[in-house]
């Protein structure tokens, strides 16, 4: 699993960050597409926007990242954006219980705007801060396996399971992606759902088709 | 004098001084300033006291959380992160938000306080670099000083740009649309890369909004731009919409270069600002001053998605004259229209009887530019053929049509009052033009029409209409009726209510029409005529008005016989809008014959407030002055010599209810005709 040149992709994934404000979202992603952390990265303001490119077997995939703002008033603005998601990252504070006890209502709003065969992954985020732990791993894996969520602790600080975390949602993208192709004689135009979703795109085409904003 | 001063940059010890003046939080006085700065200073104070301790109640906590969580991730971090900036800040977030409960707290509230802070602290400090300067040595009097000066000055701010910051940030979704008709203006290609990469300005622009560009930009570099915005009037409000574009428009060059929709994106959220110093914000600001100057006061500079407006390009052939086929309005009327605006073009315009698609019908009433209080009119008609304005308060203005040219040079020519001999030169000139250019607009007192459709192809100010002056023109109020002489789609059009609150005249019913045509088109509509005999007597208000009905028949009349004019559209329009008619134009002098001799019996001397200015009136006008002088213009009317002809019946009071009496219809102006 690596960087491949930004040019050469097969499929763009459009993924949204989404989940309370100051959990941690603008940090995962900027450790996974730059390797970066930032103590005090700045507040995300509306939306904003980053890529990487993976290798799944011999698929290369570009994650396009949405990072939301968390903020109740830009609500409007951000759910928006969720439309044309495959996959959400749906993130939590594992040491404030406050931001765990919303997420029902973020997966309600998650699933009102977007397909609902988008890929969802439960994150509690700062695992590193486990003496200040607020919400027990169990408790986390138990809501997620019900509502049918992937689930992960993260920790954008130390890097643990930051790139796992992405890489399983595309992996589970992918799949679906896949399945659907087979069903699906159809070779360009591959979606979940009703809505356009992955698409393929020729080896080195460079165009992002599936992008529907 | 002092915001002329400010604007191009305050030097750093008057700094503070300044912006507390230019705020209006600080007295002109300097007599009543250390009062006036007590008693604000207490006052704040107060609010501490009665409400900081109330940030972990239940009701107030989850605000007191957000701004707690927010401030330690602002910039600059060196400044912020000291403990007693960080308590400054958090105190001055909360009282604002608990007592601005329509919006409370937002992020992004909390980046326009840094600037006034810095630069106030810098009062006490004397460090050059505000962004690390250790606050611990400020003596506690001074940061109260500072602290209470922040507030009120954010306060202030703030005051401005409320709407930002409400539910669904109404201001921000505006500006941003604007933003985006205004680049596409200003830079087709660039909004036409940005369109194609299907890049959309919320994605980055919301940012530049809400945050007053303050993450774009390097702290120096936002407390320079601030400088200006103080001394502009509502700048923060407006002119930070100028300076958005000019400031997008600035990476045109990286933008065009840019090929991909990810990499258009991650460089415009990640501007590359961070070595700008202030020559980089005063260029960005002249180039923001030049958009605003020439496009302020012409809100369809960036209207050009708003509905296809009420006067379609196969009007202008109308007028003139290039629809020379089409005196059989009968069987024109018997036709759909289907003209698709998609593909007018002012060089093709449909053959005048092709069917039209009827273009969605709505009426706006005022705008959301600033500036602009009058009324825009969209396509109210299937057909809008027409348009007039009737009188309000007895005034019947019509006033010129400005169109635009991109070939006339003279702006200023055109915007200066100029005599009548200029005015009949440069109106043929705007004829032509109208011939041969795309953008073209037509100013009607108050009332903007506009057909800008195609007018992104031409240069901002080749594009013509660039801060066509109200003042002259506008009455200070105007009541509009648009007028289709076939009557179509009247039904659908809505009554707008008239910002004065003069009662609404449903538009639609002020129908001009041709008794022939109509009823072939809509054949069995029984009551039609009665619905428009009410809205006669609901203009006749008072007995100067014209009775619409009556100007309708009057007008439809003239222009069916008009010499190929089509049915009355044409000519009932350039009469409408002085337009003359090349086949009308004559010089000044008497005109043969008065065009619909019934109209407009009493037209308010407003209506020719245009002609006092020397501006174009001429060729057959519908609408004729008549009456005294009226007050609001400051200017006294009289009729001008080629006028005379023209006003009709002079004072005769409107009594005529059924407009159908009108006769003498087909007694259209001929003279001029070829």
């Amino acid at each position: 699993m690596g960087n491949r040149a930004e040019e050469d992709y097969n499929f763009v994934f459009k993924v949204v960050l989404i989940g309370e404000s100051g959990v941690g979202k603008t940090n995962l992603l900027s450790r996974f597409t730059r390797n970066e952390f930032s103590h005090d990265s700045r507040t995300t303001i509306g939306v904003e926007f980053s890529t990487r490119t993976v290798m799944l077997g011999t698929a290369a995939i570009k994650a396009q990242i949405w990072d939301t703002a968390g903020l109740e008033r830009y609500r409007a603005i951000t759910s928006a954006y969720y439309r044309g998601a495959v996959g959400a990252l749906l993130v939590f504070d594992l040491t404030k219980h406050q931001t765990y006890a919303v997420v029902e209502r973020w997966l309600k709003e998650l699933y009102d705007h977007a397909e609902a065969t988008i890929v969802v992954m439960l994150v509690g985020n700062k695992s590193d801060l486990s003496q200040s732990r607020e919400v027990p791993t169990e408790e986390a894996r138990m809501f997620a396996e019900n509502n049918g969520l992937l689930f992960l602790e993260t920790s954008a600080l130390d890097s643990t399971n930051v790139e796992l975390a992405f890489e399983t949602v595309l992996k589970e993208i992918f799949a679906k992606v896949s399945k659907q192709k087979q069903n699906n004689t159809r070779t360009n135009a591959v979606t979940l759902g009703g809505g356009p979703a992955g698409q393929e795109l020729g080896p080195g085409e460079k165009r992002a088709c599936c992008i529907s904003l | 004098e002092l915001r002329k001063l400010s604007w191009s940059g305050i030097p750093k010890p008057v700094r503070a001084v300044t912006w507390k003046l230019l705020s209006g939080y600080l007295p002109a006085n300097v007599d009543r300033r250390p009062a006036t700065l007590q008693r604000k200073q207490k006052e704040y104070f107060a609010f501490i006291d009665h409400y900081y301790d109330s940030r972990n109640d239940e009701v107030h906590q989850d605000t007191y959380r957000q701004i707690h969580i927010d401030i330690p991730r602002m910039n600059p971090e060196a400044l912020i992160l000291q403990p007693k900036v960080t308590e400054i800040f958090e105190r001055i977030l909360f009282i604002w938000a608990i007592r601005h409960p329509a919006s409370g707290y937002v992020q992004g509230i909390n980046d326009l306080v840094t600037p006034f802070f810095v630069v106030f602290i810098c009062e006490y400090i004397d460090d050059e670099d505000a962004d690390a300067a250790d606050i611990s040595r400020v003596p506690e009097d001074a940061l109260r000083n500072v602290e209470a000066d922040t507030y009120w000055c954010m306060s202030r701010l703030l005051d401005g740009i409320q709407d930002n910051y409400t539910f669904a940030q109404p201001g921000i979704q505006m500006k941003v649309k604007m933003l985006e008709e205004l680049v596409s203006r200003i830079d087709e290609q660039v909004h036409r890369h940005l369109d194609q990469h299907e890049v959309r300005y919320l994605q980055f622009a919301f940012r530049w909004m809400n945050n007053l560009l303050m993450r774009e930009l390097p702290l120096r570099c936002a407390v320079r731009l601030w400088d200006t915005y103080q001394s502009e009037p509502e700048g923060f409000a407006n002119f930070h919409l100028y300076v958005c574009a000019a400031f997008l428009v600035r990476w045109r060059k990286e933008i065009l270069e840019e090929r991909d929709f990810q990499e258009l994106l991650l460089f415009l959220q990640n501007l590359p600002t961070t070595h700008w110093g202030d020559e980089d914000v005063s260029l960005l600001l002249a180039e923001a001053y030049r958009l605003k100057f020439a496009f302020a006061d012409a809100p369809n500079h960036y209207k050009k998605r708003d509905p296809p407006p009420l006067i379609w390009p196969w009007s202008f052939q109308h007028l003139l004259g290039a629809d020379t086929g089409s005196r059989d309005t009968e069987s024109r009327a018997h036709r759909s229209c289907s003209w698709d605006p998609g593909h007018a073009h002012a060089s093709h315009p449909p053959a005048p009887g092709t069917p039209a698609a009827c273009p969605p019908v709505s009426v706006k009433q005022g705008s959301m530019s600033p500036g602009f209080s009058g009324l825009l009119l969209y396509p109210v008609l299937r057909a809008p053929r027409v348009c007039l304005l009737p009188p309000h308060r007895g005034a019947c203005r019509a006033a010129l049509p400005c169109l635009s040219s991109s070939r006339a040079p003279s702006l200023a020519r055109r915007r200066s009052p100029q005599g009548r001999q200029g005015s009949a030169r440069s109106h043929s000139a705007r004829v032509a033009v109208l011939k041969a250019s795309d953008p073209r607009t037509c100013f009607i007192d108050k009332l903007r029409l506009s057909n800008t459709r195609h007018a992104p192809a031409v240069a901002p100010h080749a594009a013509g209409f660039g801060g066509w002056p109200m003042s002259p023109w506008a009455p200070p109020s105007t009541r509009l009726v648009a007028c289709d002489p076939c009557d179509m789609g009247v039904r659908r059009a809505r009554p707008f209510a008239h910002p004065d609150g003069v009662s609404p005249v449903p538009l639609s019913r002020a129908v001009l029409s041709t008794p022939g045509v109509r009823p072939a088109r809509r054949p069995g509509r029984p009551g039609e005529g009665r619905r428009r005999s009410s809205v006669c007597s609901r203009f006749g208000g008072g007995a100067q008005h014209p009775r619409p009905a009556q100007l309708g028949k009057a007008h439809g009349g003239a222009a069916v016989s008009g010499p190929g004019l089509g049915r009355l559209g044409g000519g009932a329009l350039s009469s409408l809008l002085c337009l003359p008619d090349p086949h009308r134009v004559r010089p000044p002098g008497p005109a043969p014959t008065p065009s619909p001799p019934e109209q407009c019996p009493s037209l308010p001397p407003k209506a020719t407030h245009a002609d006092a200015q020397g501006l174009t009136l001429e060729g057959t006008c519908g609408l004729s002055p008549a009456g005294g002088p009226q007050g609001g213009w400051g200017r006294r009317w009289s009729p001008a010599p080629m006028w005379e002809p023209l006003l009709g019946r002079r004072g005769q009071p409107c009594g005529v209810r059924s407009s159908r009496t009108v006769t003498g219809r087909e007694e259209a102006p001929r003279g001029a005709q070829p």
